[in-house]
């Protein structure tokens, strides 16, 4: 091919600011912008449930079938033999509480945990929405609150509830006695997840294993690894390893089906999104069509001057490549551009209702692989555009042109 | 004794017209000689502009052959008359369909381009013409930006960038006015001799036909005495 035929016929300020051409490249450019916001909105969703989920249960969470874990340096010992990817472990215990405040209560997760490590944990401190400032205290113990806990009991940082534990008697199955413990609020934490805001509470080891009576026992783990890609082939591992007297979930099969659904959804999405891209794409066949019929004259004389039909061909296919590239860069800038305005736009409006989506905002993330998938559709689908103009071109007879001025 | 550079054999070119069959030439036989200067003269719908083409093979005929030095270009596929034309013919016509967007050194280099050859030489070799035609300060001058005569002779340049055994013209003083007319048609005698070339003049100007030393005439499709 020769370029600077390609350059002197395509790159023409003419060429550009013509209507048809700045309302094709518009076209595209809103469908790429689309796409991409789409991707990313689905890809951020999906991150932002993961990174919540990950960051209350780990990457893998380890309990005992039936029972409490008696001996927990023996089973961290062979986790850690079991998967060396293993970073960090935190040995919890859980129970359903109800917690109580000025007439108000609410059934929640009460998770006891070591509380040396929780207060350096960037996963939860990065969480924070309130805390109480160095030092403070309040009566009884600490408890960080999901967010959605702390409003329904309207409770603030520093501010004291109860929590009460109802044991129920192993011999008379209609008697139930009550434990009693006070907590102050420590921190007020949005987990990301709706379900999690309005159930967990966190709190020492200690204090969780006092209040249920089971001395040095723990229910389970929490595990971090080095690479959370290998969660479920660590989780296999530390599966085989501990036996069926354990149960080993990684982070994953927590909502499996709903990030399953996701994915198919983004699929979806995304097809449904191409035909917009496609739709644009009309927009450059027509502008390739019009530039045929306006150059006839030109073409016609080129072709007398020896350019080839295939020259013609490529001519115009470079001419409508030229177009979805500069649409499908601006299409990816746009789009970007659209991602930061929307995580800008959530902080200042609520955008999602969180009681239906589970979530109150999340940040839209572009995957490579996604920008990929966009640049690939777009190209291919513009490629084919061109294909009926440019043979269209490269059919027409030179006489014809040369007949008129 | 001069060799036969392009020769017809009962050429026939008819179009398809809401049914009914317009045969535009009927049978022309021609023979040029290498070096010739030949005019095909005839009045509008005769069929000469429609011969020229056919002869520079931009319009294949419905039924006939055309030989170039004995070699039957009706079986030529489309990229190679293309590539013929690009080395062999060069063409000069009525309008003289420059290229807007190039300016008259790019246009005159734009068959060289189109051809394979560099940037370099196409242009210098550009330059050179239009050197020899007068128009050496108005190399970087746009169409738009010449008169009529000055295109023309840019048109007449770029025909001649490649260097080609055949130079065809279809009313090349057609749209000018006489002085301008008459400086175009002396350049063609002129390029002709200097060049060697073998030239193919297509018009309806008897004046100009009166000076070539072969003319054919064209009625109906078909050559008369």
């Amino acid at each position: 091919m020769n370029w600077w035929l390609f350059r002197k016929f395509i790159f023409q300020k003419k060429l550009f600011t013509e209507s048809t051409t700045v309302f094709s490249i518009i076209g595209i450019t809103l469908g790429v912008a689309f796409l991409v916001v789409s991707m990313a909105g689905f890809s951020g969703f999906t991150e932002s449930l993961k990174s919540s989920i990950i960051d209350v249960t780990g990457h893998v969470s380890v309990f005992k079938r039936g029972g409490r874990i008696a001996n927990p340096e023996e089973v961290v010992q062979q986790i850690q033999e079991a998967s060396p990817e293993v970073r960090q472990w935190l040995g919890f215990v859980q129970l359903e509480v109800l917690v109580a405040n000025k007439g108000k209560l609410n059934a929640v997760l009460l998770q006891g945990v070591d509380w040396s490590k929780v207060q350096t944990m960037e996963e939860l401190r990065r969480r924070e929405i309130d805390t109480l400032a160095s030092g403070q205290t309040g009566l009884g113990e600490p408890a960080y609150l999901g967010k959605v806990v702390a409003q329904r009991l309207n409770l603030k940082v520093g501010d004291s509830f109860k929590a009460i534990w109802p044991k129920v008697s192993k011999s008379t199955a209609t008697r139930i006695a009550s434990k009693v413990q006070n907590f102050y609020v420590h921190s007020i934490l949005d987990f990301g997840k709706y379900d999690f805001n309005e159930r967990v509470v966190i709190t020492k080891l200690e204090v969780a294993q006092q209040l249920a009576e089971m001395g040095d026992k723990i229910n389970g783990f929490r595990l971090r690894l080095q690479d959370s890609d290998l969660s479920a082939a660590e989780a296999e591992k530390i599966q085989a390893a501990l036996g069926w007297d354990y149960s080993v979930r990684d982070w994953s099969m927590t909502n499996r089906s709903l990030f399953k659904a996701i994915r198919y959804e983004k699929m979806v999405l995304f097809f449904v999104m191409l035909i917009m891209v496609i739709a644009a794409f009309f927009n450059v066949s027509t502008t390739l069509f019009l530039g045929v019929l306006r150059r006839y004259s030109q073409i016609s004389v080129m072709r007398a001057l020896g350019l080839k039909r295939k020259d013609v061909v490529v001519l115009f296919c470079l001419h409508g490549l030229a177009l979805g590239v500069i649409g499908l860069v601006f299409g990816l800038l746009l789009g970007l551009l659209f991602c930061l305005g929307f995580e800008n736009l959530q902080k200042i409006y609520p955008i999602m209702p969180e009681e239906v989506y589970r979530m109150s905002n999340f940040a839209t993330h572009l995957e490579f692989q996604d920008i990929v998938w966009v640049v690939v559709a777009t190209i291919l689908t513009c490629f084919i555009s061109t294909l009926a103009p440019a043979f269209r071109g490269a059919r027409l007879s030179p006489v014809e042109g040369l007949k008129y001025e | 004794m001069s060799s036969i550079i392009l020769s017809t054999k009962c050429i026939t070119k008819a179009y398809q017209m809401e049914g009914s069959r317009l045969e535009v030439l009927k049978g022309v036989d021609l023979s040029i000689n290498q070096g010739d200067a030949i005019c095909i003269m005839g009045v509008s719908g005769a069929g000469k502009s429609t011969l020229l083409h056919v002869l520079g093979t931009l319009d294949m005929p419905s039924l006939g052959k055309i030989y170039y030095k004995g070699e039957d270009l009706t079986r030529k596929t489309d990229d190679q008359l293309a590539e013929f034309r690009n080395k062999k013919m060069g063409f000069v016509f009525q309008f003289h369909h420059l290229l807007p967007e190039l300016n008259a050194l790019e246009n005159v280099s734009l068959p060289a381009r189109v051809g394979g050859r560099s940037k370099v030489e196409a242009e210098q070799k550009a330059a050179a013409l239009l050197d020899l035609l007068g128009l050496k300060k108005r190399a970087h001058h746009y169409p738009s930006e010449l008169s009529g005569g000055e295109r023309q002779r840019v048109a007449i340049a770029r025909a001649l960038v490649n260097d080609p055994e055949i130079l065809f013209a279809d009313e090349p003083s057609g749209n000018l006015d006489s002085e301008n007319g008459r400086v175009i048609q002396d350049l063609f005698f002129q390029l002709q001799k200097d060049l060697g070339l073998t030239l193919i003049v297509v018009t309806h100007d008897q004046d100009f036909a009166a000076r070539f030393p072969k003319l054919f005439k064209l009625k109906n499709g078909v050559f008369i005495d």
